[in-house]
């Protein structure tokens, strides 16, 4: 043959291997053995005593923004988890099932998110997931999750489409915005004549300001104005001046980002002595410290009751271990949902594979956050975790969260 | 644009060799591993394949900086996946408007955008990358914004949706590999060849008579087409996509490792795409150091491989087999007609008489500075002009004026009795009016061969391009890199390549500097059979022994006027270009001495020295060459 | 009307440090050709030194910046040497330094998040006190020491190259630098010193914005971007355009963030393809622009 011919065949018969290996390899897709359907009935016929005779490891996959501006996001939780992780190993685990926890950088990007994910399923075959803060990551993560039929447990993404219509593998553990834009809406109007909203062009913040927009309407009322800046900003005089103009008394900021401490630093500068209302995303250490006491009376919602025994014993355990307090409720989502995890477990009768089933079946779950009322309960057309009361008021004084007085 | 096979470049072995191991690995992937996770990745690899060799085609052939080409990309996925989630079409409709919609956007955009030159070009681009990443971040009803699109589906194939990732993987896989021949055959191509050369320079593009803009903008057109077929391919892989996948820095990101992996050259796009989604892989298990270990790599790629990886992969084989790469096939020889066919068609050739080039009261200018003066020429078909003057005179600048180079203030230029002044240069040369540059500007890093394929493409006149090459005595460096030749033979390649372009009037600029006795006497000889053949000269040449002898008629420049006009004899006995040559107006006893050079078959019989124009005077075309050096004065 | 000033102010404040980024891009194009991606980072640097000098070290404001410019004069006589300059002397092509630049900046970025962690820095503001009040408006003042400052800079700058011997020097070099070489300049003398002469610049940038907003190992990529496309539409070559680019880019980018809230990104570079168009080689292309890539 003519060494052009060759060629050609050369690659006519590669290219036939490769659609053979296809059509003959196996049908099953991912590495992980969960199915998407109830296996057989071995978890249920058996009489024994739930979890006797069975022990093994609950592998957690952690994927958060380990890096990058808003890391707090990803580092607290995985903080919480990690110590949540390690008291109940230190205690023998639940059930016989000791925990493991591997994390993944999510970078604030869903693509990165979706490969942390794959990774996660497919090379560490995790046998639950936990993440992502941010919603856009944790909806893009969805698509893994779902198709690999692993469960996934989002500490704090509020994104209102995770949960409408329900996905049979993802579970929040957080409010959602509907419910956190209600309570922001309602608690702004009753404290404030006229307000305004700044929030970050990333899935957050559109979420919340559709969120938002929809509960003020529902209330009867308006924001003043909805001002948008990208998370490279780092000057926010012109959006702030808008909202003054606007009349803005108080401003609703939906950031996650160092954008916040610029906005309280930014009105300070302005002598704009309008009040910040914060999203949970404002409770981070980095708010006051950012903003070097121009957050001083600020309005933040906070996820942790300081008068609750649960969290107070949390509070001791997390400064022994960590040698800090912890500055609001995000370590504590991480923390609550490994034992939201271990509860899931004993539901199914300490059968990993139906662990999903088993976190359908949690019902009055009660951890650190929130208030002594908050609990977490979840069903088949339920996967939205705490509601408002979960969501406490608190303001920045000295630069530490305190109960807000007025 | 021609995509004919005529002189394609057979596929060397170790083009082969390259092609056999990645259709190997290719192959090797769905055989080895069912983890989802590693085909992912190989699926990345083979996306970024496409979408790297759709930059590679704009960036590292035709040279042209596309800094936003994710633009692309975004709006290719964007568009597939919008419309397969909203008005559930499945993949094959959506994605086929996707890559049409991305490829008239490309027409869109590059038109204005092309005009631009090097950095103003970046920006441009880049604002295009910026601007789609906003709006794709900001439309909420249309690309839901920052919260993006989900659900999107897989292609079904004979009513299979390939939710497998393998099966996909397979499906991408081929794709690609029909994506990257297709672009193989562009760049393969004659048109492949003419961007290459518009890499090299666009001026030099437009004398031979190629539009450059109207090249360019094609290959950006057929580029972002291909991004955006990868973007489609993108949007079905992970099933979701969000404006974080196409933000502007991985646009900055893909140019880097494009020119990494080896810009303009085809396995560097593949190169490109591995080292894209790979590096991050490898360098993961630094943990937190990955990103700097990242930083570092690709710093030390660039001080240490400056070819790219692909060049420094070629060397290498070339040091290791010690051997330049083979053709895989032997080359076909042309089989040329020995008689040397003429320039112009006998039709063309009128009579001496009819004009050619009219060129009257032209002036040219720059701010205050006249550099041509009110200048009238005539050229007539078959004639050879001399144009003399010394340095500053005009001379140049009246070429460049003619072709359109520089804009002219005053005058009336015709070329065949239609008026040029003021038409494009692309255009003036489609004529048949071509020119050579006093300072060569060949196109380096193509080879001798190849530079005068470019200017025979307009032609359909491949088959002549060894003809020429042999008539400058360059045929057997046909396959050297025009920038390994020296200086002198550099203007003949240069002239060669002017020739190729089939002029009708040839307007040579210094074609003799560099060239040594022998040389300048050969080009003399060249010159001469060339106008034989029917083909108009305007020669601009230093060297008065050349001019001199081959003219038929002499024009002389000074200070951007004509001094005097008529044969050489007359010319340079003329007292205006005596005085502006020598100074001063001399005896005829003193004219002796400066010593003019004479042809020594014709005897000098009296002191005012007869200057034999081949071509007036004799009819035969002279069968030796001997235009004596001359001995300067 | 207030807040027409306001967000002149506000753009004017933002556009000094561009000014700053994108001359010091330009002085390093017109030098040596290079296309300095990495010029966003050099302000980073220099707003990062400032966290650790002014903030942890508390260092008086004066001294300390001081302090930080020399530092990153240091850092980019570095820069020159390790990459510039081989790069120059092997006769790299365009692509290749640019991407070597690229990649320097990545170095940069990833280097100072190893150093300096993940997080958001505040550095104290040198003038204390509330807003000022001027024509209605409710200006910072430090807005008025970031302009001043910027404006001094900018001065010197502009004496050096046009009276000092040194700066004609470089402007020669600019110009032709094979002629330079034959009078007698060393080209690559003029390298070192422009390159850090703009890390200088750019730090400068950096320190000076910090006060007013934060400092973090990643605001090099947005702070680099604005300064580089003005220093382009500048046109490039040319120190005062550059510089009106620089402060033009600002003020669009206020006035968009006011008016079009979200679009702002879109928005400044819509308006510099219009001038792109209008005038292909920039608003006032450089006689420095010469060089052909």
């Amino acid at each position: 043959m003519q060494p052009a011919r060759r060629v050609r065949a050369t690659v006519a018969i590669l290219l036939s291997i490769i659609l053979l290996a296809a059509a003959c390899g196996d049908d099953g897709d991912e590495g992980v053995t969960a199915s998407p359907d109830n296996n057989g009935a071995a978890g249920q016929d058996s009489t024994d005593g739930g979890c006797e005779g069975k022990s093994g490891e609950i592998k957690i996959g952690y994927v958060g923004t380990l890096s990058g501006p808003a890391s707090f996001l990803g580092e607290a939780p995985l903080r919480g988890a990690e110590l949540a992780v390690k008291e109940l190993n230190d205690a023998g685990g639940v059930e016989g099932f000791t925990f493991s926890i591997v994390s993944q950088d999510d970078e604030l990007d869903p693509a990165k998110g979706v490969a942390a994910a794959q990774r996660l399923v497919s090379q560490d075959q995790v046998d639950v997931v936990v993440g992502a803060a941010h919603s856009g990551v944790s909806q893009a993560m969805t698509e893994v999750t779902e198709q690999a039929g692993v469960p996934q447990i989002s500490p704090l993404s509020a994104l209102n489409p995770l949960t409408d219509p329900v996905k049979p593998y993802f579970f929040r553990f957080w409010n959602k915005d509907a419910v956190i834009a209600d309570t922001l809406a309602e608690f702004s109007i009753e404290n404030f004549d006229s307000v305004g909203l700044l929030y970050e062009t990333t899935a957050f913040g559109q979420g919340g300001k559709d969120a938002l927009t929809a509960a003020f309407e529902e209330h009867g009322e308006q924001l003043v104005a909805a001002e948008a800046f990208d998370l490279t900003a780092q000057d926010l005089t012109p959006q702030l001046s808008k909202l003054r103009s606007a009349g803005a008394e108080g401003i609703i900021v939906q950031s996650q980002g160092p954008q916040a401490a610029l906005t309280a630093r930014n009105l300070e500068q302005l002598g704009y002595d309008a009040r910040i209302i914060g999203h949970p995303g404002l409770a981070q250490q980095g708010f006051p410290t950012l903003a070097q006491g121009a957050a001083e009376g600020s309005i933040v919602i906070d996820g942790l009751d300081r008068d609750k025994e649960a969290t107070q014993e949390f509070i001791e355990a997390y400064e022994a271990e960590y040698g800090e307090e912890p500055f609001s409720f995000y370590p504590a989502t991480g923390y609550d949902i490994v034992h939201l995890i271990g509860e899931a477990l004993t539901n199914v009768d300490c059968d990993v594979d139906k662990l999903r089933d088993g976190m359908e079946a949690v019902d009055g779950f009660q951890g650190v956050v929130g208030r002594d009322s908050a609990e977490i309960s979840y069903g088949s057309d339920d996967h939205d975790g705490h509601g408002a009361d979960a969501l406490i008021f608190k303001e920045i004084r000295d630069g530490q969260l305190v109960p807000f007085e007025g | 644009m021609r995509l004919k096979a005529v002189k394609r470049a057979a596929p060397t072995a170790r083009e082969a060799v390259g092609m056999a191991v990645i259709l190997l690995a290719a192959a090797a992937v769905p055989l080895l591993t069912t983890n989802t996770y590693y085909v992912r990745l190989a699926t990345l690899v083979a996306i970024a394949s496409v979408l790297a060799s759709s930059l590679n085609l704009i960036y590292g052939y035709a040279g042209q900086i596309s800094i936003g080409h994710v633009g692309f990309y975004a709006v290719g996925a964007y568009t597939t996946a919008v419309l397969m989630t909203r008005y559930d079409l499945g993949f094959w409709v959506p994605w086929l408007t996707a890559i049409l919609l991305t490829t008239i956007l490309g027409w869109v955009v590059g038109k204005p955008v092309l005009r631009l030159r090097h950095f103003y070009l970046a920006v441009a681009t880049l604002g295009f990358g910026v601007v789609v990443y906003v709006v794709i971040n900001r439309w909420n009803d249309v690309t839901g914004g920052p919260i993006g699109v989900l659900g999107i589906g897989r292609p079904s194939i004979f009513g299979t949706e390939l939710v497998d990732s393998r099966a996909y993987y397979v499906f991408v896989v081929v794709v690609a590999l029909m994506c990257l021949f297709v672009i193989h055959l562009l760049v393969t191509s004659s048109f492949g060849r003419t961007l290459r050369a518009i890499r090299e320079g666009e001026v030099p593009v437009a004398s031979l008579g190629i539009d450059p803009a109207r090249q360019k903008l094609l290959a950006f057109t057929i580029s972002a087409g291909f991004a955006g077929l990868a973007g489609g391919l993108f949007a079905s892989l992970d099933r979701y996509i969000g404006p974080g996948s196409f933000h502007v820095e991985h646009s900055i990101l893909l140019l880097a490792v494009l020119v990494v992996g080896g810009l303009g050259r085809e396995m560097g796009a593949v190169a490109a795409a591995l080292l894209l989604v790979l590096l991050p892989e490898l360098v993961r298990a630094a943990g937190e150091n990955q990103h700097l270990l990242y930083a570092i790599a690709l710093l030390g790629a660039t001080l240490f491989l400056p070819e790219g990886i692909v060049g420094f992969i070629a060397r290498l084989a070339r040091r290791v087999t010690g051997s330049p790469d083979r053709p895989l096939l032997a080359a076909a020889a042309a089989q040329h007609a020995e008689r040397p066919s003429p320039m112009v068609s006998s039709a063309q050739r009128q009579g001496i008489d009819s004009e050619l080039l009219s060129v009257s009261d032209l002036s040219v200018g720059f701010g205050a500075f006249l550099a041509i003066d009110d200048f009238d020429l005539l050229v007539h078909p078959g004639e050879l002009v001399g144009l003399i003057g010394a340095n500053g005179a005009g001379k140049s600048t009246f070429i460049n004026a003619v072709t359109g180079l520089v804009p002219v203030r005053r005058g009336q230029i015709r070329f065949d009795g239609r008026s040029i002044s003021g038409a494009p240069m692309h255009r003036i040369a489609a004529a048949g009016l071509i020119r050579t540059f006093q300072t060569t500007r060949l196109f380096s890093e193509l080879t001798v061969e190849e530079n005068l394929l470019v200017a025979a493409a307009r032609h359909g006149t491949e088959s002549e391009v060894s003809r020429l090459l042999r008539l400058v005595d360059l045929e057997d460096d046909a396959s050297l890199a025009a920038s390994s030749l020296p200086f002198g033979r550099r203007r003949l390649l240069e002239l060669a390549r002017a020739l190729a372009a089939q002029p009708r009037l040839l307007l040579l600029d210094e074609p003799a500097a560099g060239l040594n006795e022998a040389e300048t006497a050969k080009l003399g000889d060249v010159l001469l059979r060339l106008c034989d053949t029917g083909l108009s000269i305007v020669l601009v040449e230093h060297d008065l022994g050349l001019v001199l002898g081959v003219s038929d008629r002499v024009v002389a420049m000074g200070f951007g006027q004509k001094l005097a006009e008529g044969t050489p004899t007359e010319v340079v006995n003329s007292p205006a270009v005596i005085e502006a040559y020598l100074g001063t107006k001399r005896s005829a006893a003193e004219r002796g001495s400066s010593d003019p050079p004479h042809n020594p078959n014709k005897k000098s019989t009296e002191q005012e020295t007869q200057w034999p124009s081949s071509r007036a005077t004799s009819a035969p075309p002279r069968e030796t060459s001997s235009i004596a050096s001359p001995k300067r004065s | 009307m207030n807040d027409l000033l306001q967000i002149l102010i506000a753009g004017l404040t933002v556009g000094s440090v561009y000014a700053l980024i994108a001359l010091a891009f330009t002085l390093i194009y017109s030098a040596t050709g290079v296309l300095n991606f990495a010029q966003g980072e050099l302000a980073m640097l220099g707003a990062m030194l400032g966290v650790t000098i002014l903030g942890d070290l508390s260092w008086a404001y004066v001294p300390g910046l001081i302090a930080v410019v020399v530092i990153a004069a240091l850092i980019g006589a570095a820069y020159a040497e390790v990459v510039i300059k081989p790069l120059r002397r092997r006769r790299a092509r365009l692509d290749i330094i640019i991407v070597a630049t690229i990649a320097v900046s990545l170095l940069f970025r990833y280097g100072a998040e190893r150093i300096w962690g993940t997080g958001e820095f505040a550095v104290p503001a040198p003038i204390k006190g509330s807003a000022v009040t001027f024509l209605g408006a409710r200006i910072n003042p430090q807005s008025f020491l970031v302009i001043g400052v910027t404006a001094v800079a900018l001065a010197a700058v502009w004496i050096f190259l046009q009276r000092s011997t040194t700066g004609r020097t470089f402007r020669a070099t600019a110009y032709n630098e094979q002629a330079a070489t034959l009078l007698g300049i060393s080209p690559a003398r003029v390298v070192t010193l422009v390159l850090m002469l703009s890390a200088a610049l750019s730090a400068l940038g950096g320190l000076l914005f910090t006060p007013i907003s934060f400092a973090s190992a990643y605001i090099g990529l947005a702070l680099g971007f604005s300064g580089i496309v003005a220093a382009i539409v500048g046109g490039l070559g040319n120190p005062a355009g550059a510089v009106v680019a620089g402060f033009g880019v600002g003020v669009i980018e206020a006035f968009a963030a006011y008016h079009v809230t979200g679009w702002q990104g879109a928005v400044v570079f819509g308006v510099l393809l219009i001038v792109l168009f209008a005038r292909p080689s920039g608003i006032m292309p450089g006689r420095l622009a010469l060089r052909e890539g």
